[in-house]
């Protein structure tokens, strides 16, 4: 992939402060002389720096940006996989993008998108088309990730679980932006609508990654259950109805000139919300 | 049968439990401690006390409801469901804050204890909120001419209703309790975080429901003695109940995981 070692591969200790003692302490102490010279102490992670001397204040701040480097590159290595995988077999994302445009075609029949009205219908079918292909492509990653047991090879990694969670929300926000660029194309040609706005560009962004987000927690979830396709919408929707809403309204703003408005910080609002939520909960969604 | 249970539960003492502890200390198996749920007495007792009081107070209060509160002006008898909507409702919000707080602490401590009480809220919480759309329909029929509009709260009503199910299927669904028990946790979370944008995202979208009646944005008291009084009683007798539901939802959790134990260590 890139120069050095692989960001997933376990570093022998003393390089770069990425050892990650996930051991009891050792009796000879070496778990806490490891702590001392390289990252700072992980409060509650049984065996790190227990008896509390792991604390070097002088180093702390640079250890701290190490960890982030530690955790992009992981985040990073997880999606470059994805994106890998993707481009060599496109079971995901062709799925997603079929999904996408079986969709628009059989709202062109429901609703009579090529009439008059195509403007005023245009941003909610374009928007359900894209949450509907999302969740395609939440189910079929993770039942992909389950097929082949690469989920249990990913949590046996020393890769933090918030790092685990970021990435395939990051791998799934990429393939629907993907499928959405791709759609909007199609939108503009069979129907005549200039939907191909710059303005629209933070609306998808923002919208997809709050779907992401919300989507990555609830797959990894209904991925583990008995009813697995049934249940991945029903935790999905209820929750990302504000997602819903607001790309809906938003888009329509983009489309016709007036601007997203307020419509954009309630996104923010939400993605900030289920991001934080997110990180923090990826311990208890992505075990065993 | 009810009975049977509770002194059932009662009596077991911790004996089961303390063998299978002691074949563990003797080194026999290297099964780790997993963390106990026993019925506790204190929820035993305040379950019946509470059951019994919410059971005055809702006589108490279905008497004023129709005896003594005064007919609205202009909306008649049918305003008088508005004693049993909005105690319902306040009440089911505060089930929904429970789960959420109990959830967080399920996912801190990890121990089943805090789990027992997020699904016990959840569940009543559920029963609470269906009763509110139920009763918030019938009031509307008469007064709007429509059995459901898409207002704000209807929606956020609704939708947080949606929520919860999905907390109850979610947990239906888990291939074993332990793994519902953490997606449920993180469902009381998200969910319960979620409400407030939901709420604003509907609320932008539109409004109908009448504004808050009895503490006005003037911040006056909107309703007559009389009324407030019968509110105030309806009130404190839903929310008796909902304690009582939760203590006795809970105290039968608790049966259960106990159950489940002396199963578990008859095997091993």
């Amino acid at each position: 992939m890139r120069g050095g070692p692989h960001p997933l591969a376990p570093s022998p200790a003393g390089r770069g402060g990425t050892v990650h003692d996930r051991g009891p302490g050792r009796p000879d102490g070496t778990a806490v002389q490891r702590c001392l010279l390289d990252s700072p102490p992980r409060v509650g992670k049984a065996g790190e720096c227990v008896d509390g001397r792991g604390l070097d204040p002088e180093r702390e701040g640079s250890a701290w940006r190490q960890d982030l480097v530690t955790f992009a590159a992981q985040v990073w290595a997880i999606v470059w996989k994805d994106i890998v995988l993707e481009l060599r077999r496109r079971e995901v994302l062709m799925a997603m993008a079929t999904f996408a445009l079986l969709a628009l075609i059989v709202f062109t029949f429901a609703l009579d998108l090529a009439a008059e009205h195509a403007a005023a219908v245009a941003p909610g079918a374009l928007w359900v088309a894209y949450l509907f292909a999302g969740t395609i492509g939440l189910g079929r990653a993770f039942a992909l990730e389950r097929e082949w047991g690469t989920l249990e090879g990913l949590l046996l990694a020393p890769v933090e679980r918030p790092a685990l969670y970021l990435a395939k929300m990051l791998s799934i926000t990429i393939l629907m932006l993907a499928v959405e660029a791709a759609s909007l194309v199609l939108f503009t040609v069979f129907f005549n609508l200039p939907v191909l706005r710059l303005s629209l560009v933070p609306v998808l962004l923002l919208g997809t990654v709050g779907f992401a987000a919300a989507g990555t927690l609830f797959a990894a979830m209904a991925a583990n259950t008995r009813a697995r396709e049934v249940l991945l919408p029903v935790l999905l929707f209820p929750i990302t109805v504000p997602v819903v809403i607001a790309s809906v309204k938003a888009t329509a703003g983009a489309i016709d000139g007036s601007g997203p408005g307020a419509w954009l910080q309630l996104l923010i609002a939400f993605d900030a919300v289920i991001l934080v939520v997110g990180l923090w909960v990826a311990g208890a969604v992505l075990e065993d | 049968m009810n009975q049977t249970v509770r002194s059932a539960a009662r009596q077991a003492p911790h004996d089961a439990i303390a063998g299978r502890d002691g074949s563990t200390a003797a080194g026999a198996t290297t099964v780790p401690a997993v963390p106990m749920v026993h019925v506790s007495p204190t929820v035993d007792r305040w379950a019946r006390i509470t059951g019994v009081l919410a059971a005055v107070g809702l006589l108490a209060s279905l008497v004023a409801i129709f005896f003594y509160a005064p007919a609205e002006r202009v909306q008649g008898n049918v305003q008088r469901i508005f004693y049993v909507h909005v105690p319902l409702a306040l009440n089911a919000y505060v089930a929904f804050f429970v789960v959420f707080v109990t959830s967080a602490l399920y996912l801190w401590k990890r121990h089943p204890r805090w789990d027992v009480w997020a699904r016990a809220s959840a569940e009543v919480g559920v029963v609470f909120t269906t009763l509110v759309l139920v009763s918030g329909s019938l009031w509307a029929k008469p007064i709007w001419g429509t059995w459901w509009t898409w207002d704000a709260r209807l929606t956020t009503t609704l939708i947080l209703w949606l929520i919860y199910v999905a907390y109850l299927a979610v947990r239906a669904y888990a291939t074993d309790p332990e793994k519902g028990a953490r997606y449920a946790a993180v469902l009381g979370i998200v969910g319960f975080l979620d409400v407030p944008i939901i709420h604003q995202s509907v609320k932008w979208w539109r409004t109908l429901h009448p504004g808050p009646t009895i503490v006005q944005e003037s911040g006056g008291i909107g309703l007559p003695p009389a009324m407030l009084v019968t509110f105030l009683l309806a009130l404190i007798a839903f929310t008796l109940l909902y304690v009582f539901l939760l203590l006795e939802k809970v105290r039968l959790e608790q049966a259960k995981e106990q159950v489940a134990q002396y199963r578990t260590a008859q095997l091993i």
